[in-house]
């Protein structure tokens, strides 16, 4: 490893790209997001939709998928401008930045063909399905059944935690296909048709009784055996290949969020600054400033193709902590007023408890660094 | 890491023993005549001239080997601030070791300076002006990283001159790549004691809580050298103090890890990684960061 680690830098191009997102941002404002559940998707759809029509979805995708074949420094820009925008991340996200990815490096053409356009476009909703009641950080555990009988795998089972299971067309399904298979071995990763017969979506309110996840139940759900993932056996390879997928410019748009959060505390306290108010804001704006380091960082390695196996855990745990850090800040000093009232606020720092969990606990990732990044058999 | 830092790294292993270090420690004496002599052969003091032509990225792998081989910290001050400071015959005189000196960087008009064996001139950096001064009758203070030469030295005003450009930046630069060097050696030496260590009957980087410490060790490193990396490339104020403040900060958690890993080990003189925790403490105190400089400049954006 070289020291110090390159930083992602833009160059013209890229800045000519931020100049046409931003001049179609600036005639095209969203507006803010509605408070009602089904209207903030339908917005959320036609935004990533309007996106779409303006050529910046698959900005680093082959243009043989429908891509523009640039690299992720232009996903990047786009990112930035985006985060700056005030809509919601893009409703299709897992689709566009994990599962896309995924096909075009292990699925087949028939795959590609059927299920790229769709996400770019959000015509075609994806979800997840990883987690099991059994089977959370311990993912290896999964135990739903793909019985495989001629040209299909028959699924049943649950899985839990699944966003937009509700609202998505296809689910991507880690399941065991191989009967009395253990841990890692005899997976497969199956895409799931969310309208076949057998499903049912069931919303699990989170903390703040906002039915972003739910439970999902398979009961002899068909699936043909053309879409499965990299063939029969595959699915913990492409799980993992999916979750390698899960940060770099996930964090990038976190990051730019709370930055502006940031913002907005510093402004509602600026004129009652003592040194307390000093200290504190500046503790939480460090975080978030080498967070973004780290971030910058990792793109420019996968930029690089030189990205280390267990680095992002790195960037997952400083957004964790900086997350927390900013809305726990922001409660204590805005004043009781703002911590006792159901606000922005408040709102936000119960709802940042779950990024220490999600997509691998802190422990997991702890164990993560512990074992690829410094070798330990821990 | 490139071959230039390959090869320093490889003469200072061979030139500073930890034998040699803790002795020089213990009776706060600058290490000996022929330690002096190899270090000044490795033609340090030049690193950061323009002429020697090396790029940013280079000089800064090389101030991180500093910190994880404890180069003393009077060739810090000789390299960053006197050495630019010097031409013709006194600049060639430092190059070749005929003359020594040492250097530091100024609170107010008067500085702490880390000084060679036979120093005669120091540079001082201080807000905005740089100063070469006669150090011969430095007054010597007892400092936390014995046996470097410590010394409080005044500048008066007559003997300042216009700060040479980016000169601070530099300084804050590899005072951050010598951190970074300083807490890697620590995590280095504290993930192989880990693995090598039984207690219970099993190596100790099997129980979590041991594992756990030393991911967050690395947690610190890994942002260290991200935001090291960027600060050289973008050189913005903002993140400068971001560093000056949490840098240090990081590389302190490191080391203090490292020192609880060991267990008693860690706190023993013999193991020397006290060294490294004096190194970063000092380095700590001379970029003197705060969050209220950080939150003052949010505040004030």
């Amino acid at each position: 490893m070289t020291f110090p680690s390159p930083t992602l830098a833009f160059g013209p191009d890229e800045e000519a790209l931020r100049a046409r997102v931003r001049e179609w941002l600036a005639g095209h404002d969203p507006g803010p997001p509605p408070e009602d559940y089904a209207a903030r998707i339908e917005a959320q759809i036609g935004w990533q939709r309007a996106l779409r029509e303006a050529g910046f979805m698959g900005l680093s995708w082959p243009e043989r998928f429908g891509g523009a074949g640039l690299d992720i420094a232009s996903e990047a820009v786009l990112a930035e401008e985006l985060a700056a925008s005030g809509m919601p991340e893009l409703i299709n996200r897992i689709g566009v930045y994990m599962i896309g990815p995924t096909l075009m490096d292990m699925g087949d053409e028939s795959q590609q063909e059927r299920f790229l356009s769709g996400m770019l476009d959000a015509s075609e909703l994806w979800c997840q399905g990883f987690s099991e009641p059994g089977a959370g950080s311990d993912l290896a555990a999964v135990r739903t059944a793909g019985r495989v009988s001629d040209d299909e795998v028959v699924i049943s089972g649950q899985k839990v935690w699944t966003s937009r299971a509700g609202i998505a067309r296809w689910c991507a399904a880690l399941v065991r296909t191989e009967r009395g298979s253990e841990r890692h071995r005899g997976l497969s990763m199956a895409i799931v048709d969310m309208r076949s017969p057998g499903v049912t979506v069931r919303p699990l309110p989170q903390m703040l009784n906002e039915p972003h996840f739910n439970e999902v139940f398979f009961d002899e759900v068909r699936v043909p055996l053309r879409d499965v993932i990299g063939g029969l056996g595959a699915g913990w390879k492409v799980a993992m290949q999916m979750l390698g997928y899960e940060r770099g410019l996930f964090v990038l748009e976190r990051q730019i969020r709370l930055r502006g959060r940031l913002d907005e505390l510093a402004a509602a306290v600026r004129d009652r600054a003592d040194a307390a108010v000093r200290r504190r804001i500046g503790a939480v704006a460090a975080e978030l400033d080498l967070l973004e380091c780290v971030v910058y960082r990792t793109l420019a390695a996968q930029r690089a193709g030189t990205l280390r196996p267990g680095a992002t855990s790195v960037d997952k745990l400083l957004l964790s902590h900086a997350y927390q850090e900013l809305f726990a800040a922001a409660v204590e000093l805005l004043g009781p007023d703002v911590a006792r009232g159901a606000n922005g606020w408040t709102h936000d720092l119960l709802e940042s408890r779950a990024v220490s969990i999600y997509g691998g606990t802190t422990e997991i990732q702890h164990g993560i660094v512990a074992r690829q990044l410094l070798g330990l058999k821990a | 890491m490139s071959d230039v830092s390959r090869s320093f790294e490889e003469s200072l292993e061979r030139i500073l023993s930890i034998e040699a270090l803790l002795a020089s420690a213990e009776h706060d004496e600058p290490l000996g005549p022929e330690v002096q002599r190899d270090l000044v052969g490795l033609g340090w003091a030049g690193v950061w001239l323009d002429e020697t032509g090396l790029e940013l990225e280079e000089r800064l792998e090389l101030a991180a080997v500093a910190g994880r081989r404890l180069l003393p910290a009077a060739i810090r001050g000789e390299s960053l601030i006197l050495a630019p400071l010097l031409d013709g015959a006194r600049l060639d005189a430092l190059l070749d070791g005929s003359l020594r000196g040492g250097g530091g960087v100024a609170r107010g008009d008067s500085a702490l300076v880390a000084l060679a064996p036979g120093a005669e001139l120091a540079g001082v950096l201080g807000d905005g002006w740089a100063a070469v001064i006669d150090v011969r009758d430095a007054e010597p203070v007892a400092g936390l990283e014995a046996g470097q030469g410590l010394a409080r030295v005044r500048v008066a005003a007559d003997a300042r001159v216009p700060a040479p450009p980016r000169i601070a930046e530099h300084i804050e630069l590899a005072v951050l790549a010598e951190l970074y060097g300083a807490a890697q050696h620590a995590l280095a030496i504290s993930v192989a004691y880990a693995a090598e260590r039984e207690q219970f009957g099993r190596p100790i980087a099997s129980f979590q809580a041991v594992s756990h410490t030393l991911a967050r060790m690395a947690v610190d490193l890994e942002a260290l050298d991200a935001g090291i990396g960027r600060l050289a490339a973008r050189g913005e104020p903002r993140l400068a103090a971001v560093l000056r403040y949490a840098g240090p900060a990081a590389a302190r958690r490191v080391v203090e890890g490292a020192i609880q890993v060991h267990g008693g080990m860690g706190f023993t003189w013999e193991l020397g990684l006290h060294l490294h925790y004096r190194r970063v403490l000092d380095l700590q105190a001379q970029l003197d960061g705060s969050a209220e400089e950080v939150g003052a400049m949010v505040l004030d954006g």
